[in-house]
């Protein structure tokens, strides 16, 4: 049972890398994109929850402390739309430039989070990140904490990153 | 600022991000767009070029990439005669202090960092031309 002191300080520990990623990526969009997002209030997400996502890019973070996911959630209408706007051009499916841009916009979020992370004493190594397309997909996490959710709102709809932390501890080490 | 018709080649591994930069240029009204997907085909087309006659006049390329990187090609074109003064603008999305100076160091002309637009290619651009030709004159 966690304690609701502790339970705080993880719920803080999950803020204090939620803020960087919703400053990148707010302007990552406005930038790259054209695009004016508003950032949402942050929840935590419900694990019984029947949202589904059609795409999604995930990459973990890891520091000297902590072992973190990073999603970003899409569905496909969204996503071909941002990219349209990111690219100038019109797409109806998603083709393999596509991925190729969904890892670029990975890249650009992390690298600008890396920074204010760095600041904050969370200097984070990112993996390689991971593109999944399909249809009714649903996301989870299994963390040891709650998932925070970030919602987005833009001109073009709506979409999230989804952000899970926890300590490392002496089972997570291979 | 460079003129409309300077040939430009852009370096980056990722499709995406040529098609990012080139989709700048064009708004600029720049056209003679080449690309590369990474520095050894980089240098391969510069060689080419500078043999042809018709050299580029201004390389942009992204820092992280296979086979050879952004810095090690700009140290290769700093390595040719013909590439002593070509305007080189390193455009990634890390902004490390130390790779500032190691950019600096094998002499870039500028620095773009990712997510950049249109009009901030364009400052950058307007600057390293306006520092070439005032270096091009003093020489």
């Amino acid at each position: 049972m966690v304690s609701p002191a502790t339970a705080q300080e993880l719920y803080k520990t999950d803020v204090t890398l939620c803020y960087p990623f919703i400053e990148a990526m707010v302007n990552t969009l406005k930038t790259q994109c054209s695009i004016a997002a508003k950032a949402g209030k942050p929840a935590f997400k419900e694990i019984q929850t029947e949202d589904r996502v059609e795409v999604f890019i995930s990459a973990t973070i890891t520091t000297s402390t902590l072992l973190g996911s990073v999603t970003i959630c899409f569905g496909k209408r969204i996503f071909l739309l941002l990219m349209g706007k990111m690219l100038g051009e019109s797409y109806a499916t998603i083709t393999p430039e596509l991925e190729d841009g969904a890892k670029e916009l990975m890249n650009i979020v992390f690298n600008q989070a890396k920074k204010p992370l760095a600041v904050k004493g969370m200097a984070a190594i990112r993996s390689i990140p991971t593109i999944v397309f399909g249809e009714n997909i649903r996301v989870r996490y299994l963390s040891r904490n709650q998932t925070i959710v970030l919602p987005f709102d833009t001109d073009i709809g709506p979409f999230s990153i989804e952000i899970t932390t926890q300590e490392v501890s002496t089972s997570d080490k291979v | 600022m460079f003129p409309n018709d300077t040939s430009i080649l852009i370096v980056d591994d990722m499709m995406t991000m040529r098609k990012l930069v080139k989709k700048a240029l064009t708004t600029l009204g720049y056209s003679r767009i080449a690309d590369a997907e990474n520095g050894e085909v980089a240098f391969k087309k510069l060689q080419a070029s500078i043999s042809s006659g018709t050299p580029f006049q201004l390389v942009i390329s992204d820092w992280n990439m296979p086979v050879m990187t952004g810095i090690e090609l700009l140290r290769a074109v700093r390595a040719l005669p013909q590439g002593k003064a070509l305007p080189f603008i390193l455009l990634t999305a890390e902004s490390e202090k130390s790779q500032v100076i190691e950019a600096l160091q094998a002499k870039v002309s500028g620095y773009v960092i990712k997510p950049f637009t249109a009009e901030s290619l364009a400052e950058k651009m307007a600057a390293v031309h306006a520092t070439t030709q005032a270096k091009t004159a003093a020489a």
